[in-house]
């Protein structure tokens, strides 16, 4: 794929929501949402349980009819048409526990009218080609999540919606379904997913929208979440002849020692190596310049908790 | 075409599917063919006071001319029609494992729409009322040409009674479908089902009386075949019975209005709420 067509793709939006309402009664379950998926992204829809996550991608998946605002995916296109170009899942893996895997995945093909639907590629996608023929009910949720994944997959779609993909799995089956998603972002398909696990999205997505009861805190790109003005750790011999120094450097905002390093915001207008020259030139060369970011979890948590 | 695929991939390894179809056909069958040995009076020869027998009060179904054509279609439609609680269930576990297994949103996020949601259920219920129908018609048919006939013209005029037999597992269908769309729980439908039908609704009859009563939703269904046993055992002389002769239109027409009333509330249902 050359550059450009990339250039291109990327300035498509795949799914647009604006001002998406939900209530239930006296609760309201989504407010004002107004979200811009980017094609090839891979979206996080974060936010603690009841934050109107799934209520939300219920709207935009039809299972849910929004109080009120408008939803558009492929920013109207739909031919082909949408559901065959979108694999999704909802809360839990949904299938009928008296068929297998392979008689499943049929039905779901025959939803999609789908003529010659891939099924052992996508069961070998997703490691369960050897348990094809078992009942779903037989299954592990770690297997039950993958063939969800896998019936998503069968159109080969070009965005991807999973809710808690790893919601339940132990550690080695969180680690699968993850690897899963990554190895499907590579191959540039938009995925858009929910959940509650701040460490998961900043694993696998690059752009996020955060929620908190039903209303959007942030959106934007997963290393925007955190202020630009990170700190950064310089370390020195005789760390204490280093304060004088700092103090009246032009790149420095504030320093502040911690115990044998210095702690340094930089003002926005510099960068680090610019920091490091001015150090060098004044012959102090340092051992040690290591960026901390603030952490992401208490970010999230100050986002969340306001 | 493909909602009839996608049901028929749905059903056919559903073992409770596949075994009470199986255990209903051949009830039925048995019934229908076998019935007609029974004796009509009761095991035991009724005596009069002196121990002498009373004739001919031992005689069998088929004697007394159960498989007897025109009226051997409406015999026998009546004792098919108790099937339909049986069917009902059916209909019922087929709408309410969608909700069960979740796999009703599934189908909708996977490119169902909500219209060919319900138009796949509905297919199933129509498909079973035609198939048992057609299954009376067929065992009636065999029965009566194994029976002495008056003449072929007497086959065709007791078919109109089959039109009846559709209607009233229709009917009866028909409530246990809205049912099951409503409730969504399987055995919280089916036991509404049977306790309206078998107990709450004869209350009401009670209640409203018989000029109203027979406008209950469910009351059509039981007087589109009427129960051919007094007629038989020649009891309706006996008390003087009268008979309703013709096509019940008046049933009939009440079945399809309630027919249509059911449906339409459960479609609305579907497009309307969320999944």
């Amino acid at each position: 794929m050359s550059s450009q067509t990339v250039g291109e793709t990327n300035t498509e939006t795949v799914l647009h929501t604006a001002h998406l309402r939900k209530q239930y009664g006296a609760f309201t379950a989504v407010e004002d949402l107004s979200l811009q998926i980017q094609k090839g992204s891979v979206f996080g829809l974060l936010g603690p349980n009841g934050s109107g996550k799934t209520t939300t991608l219920g709207m935009v998946l039809g299972i849910t009819h929004p109080s009120s605002g408008t939803f558009q995916w492929f920013q109207g296109r739909d031919n082909p048409p949408l559901k065959q170009r979108m694999g999704a899942l909802l809360e839990t893996p949904n299938f009928y526990p008296y068929l297998n895997a392979l008689e499943n995945l049929r039905l779901v093909a025959e939803i999609k009218s789908l003529s010659a639907p891939p099924y052992q590629e996508v069961l070998k996608t997703v490691n369960l080609h050897d348990r094809r023929r078992s009942p779903f009910k037989h299954y592990s949720l770690g297997m039950r999540q993958r063939l969800a994944i896998a019936a998503a997959l069968l159109t080969d779609p070009e965005v991807l919606v999973l809710d808690e993909p790893t919601n339940g799995l132990d550690p080695q089956g969180i680690a699968e379904v993850r690897q899963i998603i990554l190895d499907i972002a590579r191959r540039g398909i938009t995925v858009i997913m929910a959940s509650h696990i701040l460490a998961e999205v900043e694993k696998i997505c690059d752009h996020v929208a955060v929620l908190r009861q039903g209303q959007l805190l942030y959106q934007g790109t997963v290393a925007g979440m955190v202020p630009g003005d990170s700190l950064w750790e310089l370390g020195y011999e005789g760390a204490q002849e280093l304060g004088p120094i700092l103090q009246n450097a032009p790149s420095v905002a504030e320093a502040q020692p911690e115990d044998s390093l210095w702690l340094v915001k930089l003002h926005p207008a510099y960068d680090a190596a610019q920091l490091n020259r001015y150090l060098a030139e004044k012959g102090y060369y340092l051992k040690h310049l290591k960026e901390r970011r603030s952490n992401l979890e208490a970010e999230f948590l100050k986002l969340v908790d306001q | 075409m493909k909602l009839l695929r996608l049901e028929w991939l749905k059903l056919r390894r559903y073992r409770f599917f596949a075994i009470s179809t199986l255990v209903m056909l051949l009830l039925v069958l048995l019934l229908l063919v076998f019935f007609g040995d029974i004796n009509a009076f009761g095991q035991q020869p009724a005596e009069d006071g002196e121990g002498k027998q009373l004739t001919p009060l031992q005689e069998d179904f088929a004697a007394l001319g159960l498989y007897q054509m025109p009226r051997a279609y409406a015999n026998l439609a009546y004792l098919a029609g108790y099937f339909k609680f049986f069917a009902a269930i059916l209909v019922i576990l087929s709408v309410t494992n969608e909700f069960t297994f979740r796999t009703a949103r599934q189908n909708i996020i996977d490119g169902l729409s909500r219209k060919q949601f319900f138009g796949s259920k509905l297919i199933t219920m129509l498909l079973m009322a035609l198939g048992l129908t057609l299954l009376s018609g067929v065992a009636t048919l065999v029965m009566a040409l194994g029976h002495e006939q008056p003449d072929s013209a007497s086959y065709l005029k007791g078919l109109p009674v089959l039109a009846a037999l559709f209607t009233e597992y229709l009917l009866c269908f028909s409530l246990a479908f809205l049912l099951a769309w409503t409730l969504k729980r399987g055995a919280a439908a089916i036991l509404l089902f049977l306790l309206y039908y078998f107990i709450l609704e004869n209350i009401l009859y009670f209640v409203l009386g018989e000029d109203l009563g027979q406008f209950l939703p469910m009351q059509p269904g039981r007087s589109l075949i009427e129960e051919p046993f007094t007629r038989l055992t020649k009891v309706d002389q006996i008390i003087g019975l009268a008979h309703q002769e013709g096509f019940p239109w008046k049933a009939f027409g009440l079945s399809w209005a309630y027919l249509a009333l059911f449906f339409t509330a459960a479609y609305q249902l579907v497009l309307r709420r969320d999944l």
